[in-house]
C-alpha cells in the first residue's frame, strides 16, 4: 500500500428542475443502471465512484438534489464546498432550459465560491433519445458560450451516451477547480488517515513481562 | 334492554346537562363524541361553539346587497338551493336567508365573495337545525374562526401540513404523491374549506361535526384528511400509471364514499393517529393557521420532516407514559463526533452524519447499530426508547447540511415516524440556559459549540491551570466511562448478529495463566492500575506520568512494546464511532481515544491483556468491522465476558498482527 498518495475527493453537485434526470444520470453512470419510472427525490442523495483522471484515481462525490420546489431551501446548504456543478435540463422542455440562469445564479450566490467567474459548471441536455426536440444544440451551446465557455454535453440517462464522457469532464473540471484553490475541505473533519507515520521499532524483545 | 336503559342514560345526562350551566367539556364528558340526538343538536352545538351570548349580530346588518360581486353571490346560492329540492315556498327563504348571512359576513370581515370558497356549503348543516336566522349566522362565524385554516389558499400552510403529516405516517405513499406533483391542495381544499360539507352526505357531515366539535380539535381535520388518504392508499398507488388529473379525481372523491355509519370509526381512527404524532407543531403553528398570519410560511413548506420543538422533546423523555400509543422518541443526534461528546442529552444516540459522505459502508452499518439498539431499548422499556425517530443536528446550517442528508437517507428508504428537532442542540442549550450541566451528559464548555467561544475568552490567560485541576475527579470519571462502555459491551452481546464469520478463533487452553486476568472480568482502565495485579508496560508509566491522562499518539507508537498500531473507530453499541488508535504490544492491547481538537494526544480507554483475547470475529458484509471477545473457558464453553468492537481500514494486517502476538506469547509461555 502506497503511504505516499493523498486521497482526492471531488464534490459534484447535479442541480436543474424536477424530471429532467439528474437522479438518472447519476446512477447510469455509477451503476449503470436506468429506470423509465420517475420518482420524486426526497432532500437530496449522493453516490460515490472512483475515476481516474489523468493517472490520478479520485474519489468523486455525486450531490443529487431535489428539482423540487419544496426542497430548496435545504438544497442551498448542499452547495458549499462543492468542486464542480452539474446543470441538467430536459432538451424536450423548454421550461427547463429556461430555468438554467437561475439554478447557476442560485449556486454562485449560495455556494459563494473565490472566484465565481471561473467555476467549474458543466451544462447536460438530457433526454436526447426522446422526440420532438425543442431545444437545439446551437442554441445550447450559445448559452454555454455567453457563460464564460461552459463545456456542454448531450446526453441520455436511458441509453447511457455520453453519460461517462460528460462525467469524466466533470471531474477533470473538478480537478483543475480543487487543485487551484486552497485546501477547500476544511470544513471537513479528518478523513480516516492511512498513515503509517512512523513504523514502530521491530526491537520487540525487550518485553517487560 | 340494558343495553336501550344505557343508550338513554346518557341521553337523560345530557338533557339534564344542558338544564342547567354546562360547559363543552362536561358535554364530551357525557356524549364521549356520540352522535346527537337530533333535538338536542343545535343547543350542544351552540355551546360548544361558544356562541349562546353572542346576540343577533345581524341586527347591524343594513340589508343593502351592494358586493361588487353581489350577482355571483345571488346565482351562487340560488343554484345550490335549487338542487336540495325543497318546496318552492321554502327555496325562496332560505335563498334569501343564505344571501343575507354571506352578504354579512362579507361586509363585516371585509372579504369578497369568491366562487366556491365552500361557505355555501359550510352553511347547509348549520341550516338543517333550523334555528334563528341570527345563530345560524354565529354558529357558521365560528366555525369559520376555530375550525377552517385560513391559510387555505393553493400554496397554504395547512396543504404543507398535511403533506408532513402524510410523510410522518406514509412516507412511502407521499412519495408515490410527490413524484406525481399531486400536492395536497389539488385534491383536499374542499375538504378543508367547509370541513368535509361539500364532499361528504350530509348525514354523515352532521355526525362528524357532532363530533368534531365535542372534541373541539382544530386540528383534527388534518388527521380525519390523513386517514382519508391513508384508506386509499392501495387504491391510490395501484393508479401509478394513470394521469395525475385521474388520480387527484379520486382522491377528491375520498369522502364521498363514507356513510354515517362509517363516522364514528373514521373519527376513533383520526383520534389514533392524532395521539401517534408529535404535537409541537400545533403550537408552532396554531397562530399562522388560523388567525392567517403566515410568518413560519418558508418553514413549513420547505421543511424536509415534521419539526418538534426541545419543549416536547424533553417534555416527552421526562414523563414516564402508560398509553403505549404515545409518541416516544429515539434521539438521534447527527452533529459531528466531537460536538456530541462535548455535551448531549442523556437519551440522545449518536450517528455520526459525516460518516455517509466519507464510510458509506461504516455508515450502513452503524444505522444497523443505531436501530438494533433502538429495538433493544423499546424491548427494554427505556425512557431512551422510542419508535418516533428524532433527529438532531447542531443548529448551525454548515453543518446540518449533513444532517439533512442522513434524514433524507431515512425518508427515502421510507422510515415512519422521522422528525427533525427544531435549532438543533443550540436550541436544547437555549432551553436549559443555566442548568446545562444537570441536563446535559459530558458537557464540556471548553468544546461545547455554544460555551466554547465565551469559554475561551474567559480562561485563556490560565488555559494551563484549568487543563489540570480535572487531576483526581476526571481518573474517577473516566474510571466510570470506561465501566460504562463495559456495560455497553455487554449488552451489545445480545443484539449483534452472531452469524460472523470468524477470521480467528483461539479457544483458551489451560496453559493459559489465568492470573494474568482481571479477575474474571476483562480489565478496564481504572485508577489503581498500578497496585493491581498486571505488570504494567513501561507506556502505561508514561499515562501515568500525564496528569490529564492523554498520550501523545505518535510519541506512544515509538516506544519498544509497541508491535504495531492502527487507525480506526471504536464502535459501540448505540452506534457512537470514537476516532481511535489500536496500538498492539506485545503483551496487551491499548484502545487510544483521540481528543478532538488536540492533534495527536489521545485518552487511554482501556487495555486488554492479549491473553483474555478468546476470539476476533469479522462480519462477511463488512470485513473492517472487527470485533475483540474476551474471557475465560467455562467448562466446555467460553465464557465471554467482554468484548470491543473497531472499523479498522487495515483490518487484515489488524487481525493477523493481533493473532501472531497471541501465538508468540502462547509459544513463550510452552
Amino acid at each position: 500500500m502506497s503511504s505516499s498518495r493523498k486521497k482526492v475527493l471531488l464534490k459534484v453537485i447535479i442541480l436543474g428542475e424536477s424530471s429532467v434526470g439528474k437522479t438518472s444520470l447519476m446512477n447510469q453512470y455509477v451503476n449503470r443502471k436506468f429506470s423509465n419510472q420517475y420518482k420524486a427525490t426526497i432532500g437530496a442523495d449522493f453516490l460515490t465512484k472512483e475515476v481516474t483522471v489523468d493517472d490520478r484515481t479520485v474519489t468523486m462525490q455525486i450531490w443529487d438534489t431535489a428539482g423540487q420546489e419544496r426542497f430548496q431551501s435545504l438544497g442551498v446548504a448542499f452547495y458549499r464546498g462543492a468542486d464542480c456543478c452539474v446543470l441538467v435540463f430536459d432538451v424536450t422542455a423548454p421550461n427547463t432550459f429556461k430555468s438554467l440562469d437561475s439554478w447557476r445564479d442560485e449556486f454562485l450566490i449560495q455556494a459563494s465560491p473565490r472566484e465565481p467567474e471561473n467555476f467549474p459548471f458543466v451544462l447536460l441536455g438530457n433526454k436526447v433519445d426522446l422526440e420532438p426536440r425543442a431545444i437545439s444544440s446551437k442554441r445550447a451551446q450559445q448559452w454555454c458560450q455567453s457563460k464564460n465557455n461552459i463545456p456542454y454535453f448531450e446526453t441520455s440517462a436511458k441509453e447511457g451516451l455520453n453519460v461517462e464522457q460528460a462525467f469524466l469532464a466533470i471531474a477533470k473540471n473538478a480537478l483543475a477547480q480543487q487543485n487551484s484553490t486552497f485546501d477547500l475541505y476544511n470544513e471537513f473533519p479528518d478523513q480516516i488517515k492511512l498513515t503509517n507515520t512512523q513504523k514502530p521499532s521491530s526491537n520487540g524483545d525487550s518485553c517487560a513481562c | 334492554m340494558a343495553c336501550t336503559d344505557d343508550d338513554n342514560h346518557w341521553v337523560t345526562e345530557l338533557e339534564n346537562a344542558l338544564s342547567e350551566e354546562c360547559s363543552a367539556t362536561d358535554i364530551y364528558c357525557i356524549c364521549k363524541g356520540k352522535a346527537l340526538p337530533e333535538n338536542l343538536r343545535s343547543e350542544v352545538w351552540q355551546i360548544c361553539l361558544d356562541v349562546r351570548d353572542k346576540g343577533n349580530q345581524l341586527d347591524h346588518f343594513n340589508e343593502v346587497y351592494d358586493l361588487p360581486n353581489q350577482q355571483v353571490l345571488r346565482e351562487d346560492c340560488t343554484n345550490f338551493v335549487s338542487n336540495l329540492g325543497n318546496d318552492e315556498e321554502d327555496k325562496l327563504s332560505v335563498i334569501s336567508d343564505l344571501e343575507s348571512i354571506l352578504t354579512f359576513y362579507c361586509k363585516s370581515r371585509n372579504i369578497p365573495y369568491v366562487r366556491s370558497n365552500g361557505w355555501i356549503e359550510l352553511l347547509l348543516p348549520i341550516l338543517t337545525l333550523k334555528v334563528p336566522r341570527s345563530t345560524t349566522y354565529n354558529l357558521f362565524e365560528a366555525i369559520r374562526d376555530t375550525y377552517i385554516p385560513q391559510s387555505c389558499s393553493s400554496d397554504g400552510n395547512a396543504f404543507h401540513i398535511l403533506r408532513l403529516l402524510l410523510l410522518y405516517h406514509d412516507p412511502e405513499l407521499c412519495s408515490f404523491l410527490d413524484t406525481k406533483r399531486i400536492t395536497p391542495d389539488k385534491y383536499c381544499l374542499t375538504w378543508f374549506q367547509s370541513l368535509f360539507a361539500a364532499t361528504c352526505s350530509l348525514g354523515v357531515v352532521i355526525n362528524m361535526w357532532d363530533y368534531y366539535f365535542q372534541q373541539s380539535d382544530p386540528f383534527f381535520i388534518f388527521f380525519l384528511s390523513l386517514i382519508m388518504v391513508i384508506n386509499a392508499r392501495e387504491q391510490i398507488i395501484s393508479m401509478k400509471n394513470e394521469s395525475r388529473e385521474k388520480i387527484i379525481a379520486s382522491l377528491a372523491n375520498m369522502p364521498c364514499g363514507l356513510e354515517a355509519d362509517d363516522v364514528s370509526d373514521f373519527c376513533t381512527l383520526a383520534q389514533y393517529y392524532a395521539l401517534k404524532t408529535p404535537v409541537s407543531f400545533r403550537n408552532d403553528l396554531m397562530q399562522s393557521l388560523y388567525n392567517g398570519r403566515a410568518d413560519n410560511s418558508l418553514l413549513v413548506s420547505q421543511a424536509l420532516c415534521l419539526p418538534v420543538s426541545v419543549h416536547e422533546l424533553v417534555e416527552n423523555s421526562a414523563h414516564e407514559t402508560t398509553n403505549v400509543d404515545a409518541v416516544r422518541f429515539f434521539l438521534v443526534d447527527c452533529r459531528p463526533i466531537e460536538h456530541y461528546n462535548a455535551g448531549h442529552l442523556p437519551t440522545a444516540f449518536h450517528l455520526d452524519c459525516n460518516l455517509m459522505l466519507q464510510e458509506p459502508n461504516a455508515f450502513a452499518t452503524a444505522v444497523q447499530g443505531l436501530l438494533s439498539a433502538q429495538r433493544q431499548a423499546l424491548a427494554h422499556n427505556s425512557n431512551a426508547g422510542g419508535e418516533h425517530l428524532c433527529f438532531l443536528g447542531s443548529g448551525r446550517n454548515d453543518e446540518d447540511q449533513y444532517t439533512h442528508m442522513v434524514v433524507a437517507s431515512f425518508l427515502q428508504k421510507h422510515t415512519q415516524y422521522v422528525s427533525l428537532l427544531t435549532g438543533g442542540y443550540i436550541a436544547i442549550h437555549n432551553y436549559f440556559s443555566d442548568n446545562i450541566n444537570e441536563f446535559l451528559q459530558d458537557h464540556n464548555p471548553k468544546y461545547c459549540i455554544v460555551c466554547a467561544p465565551n469559554y475561551i475568552a474567559k480562561t485563556s490567560h490560565n488555559n494551563t491551570k484549568a487543563g489540570q485541576s480535572s487531576d483526581l475527579f476526571g481518573k474517577i470519571s473516566a474510571a466510570m466511562k470506561s465501566k460504562s462502555a463495559e456495560v455497553t459491551g455487554k449488552l451489545m452481546d445480545y443484539i449483534v448478529n452472531p452469524n460472523n464469520s470468524p477470521i480467528q478463533e483461539r479457544h483458551v487452553s489451560s496453559n493459559d495463566r489465568i492470573g494474568r486476568r482481571y479477575r474474571d472480568v476483562a480489565p478496564v482502565f481504572s485508577i489503581d492500575d498500578d497496585h493491581d495485579n498486571v505488570a504494567p508496560v513501561e507506556v502505561s508509566h508514561q499515562i501515568d506520568d500525564d496528569q490529564q491522562e492523554l498520550v501523545q499518539i505518535d510519541k506512544l507508537v515509538k516506544n519498544a512494546e509497541v508491535v504495531d498500531h492502527f487507525p480506526c473507530q471504536e464502535v459501540k453499541l448505540n452506534g457512537f464511532m470514537y476516532k481511535s488508535q489500536l496500538i498492539v504490544t506485545h503483551t496487551e492491547l491499548i484502545v487510544l481515544r483521540e481528543v478532538p481538537d488536540i492533534k495527536g494526544a489521545a485518552e487511554v480507554i482501556v487495555k486488554r491483556p492479549l491473553s483474555a483475547i478468546v476470539k476476533i470475529t469479522a462480519r462477511k458484509r463488512h470485513p473492517e468491522l472487527i470485533t475483540f471477545k474476551y474471557g475465560v473457558p467455562d467448562g466446555e464453553n467460553l465464557k465471554i465476558s467482554d468484548m470491543d468492537r473497531f472499523l479498522i481500514p487495515n483490518a487484515d494486517k489488524a487481525t493477523k498482527v493481533v493473532a501472531d502476538q497471541i501465538l508468540k506469547q502462547l509459544k513463550a509461555k510452552e
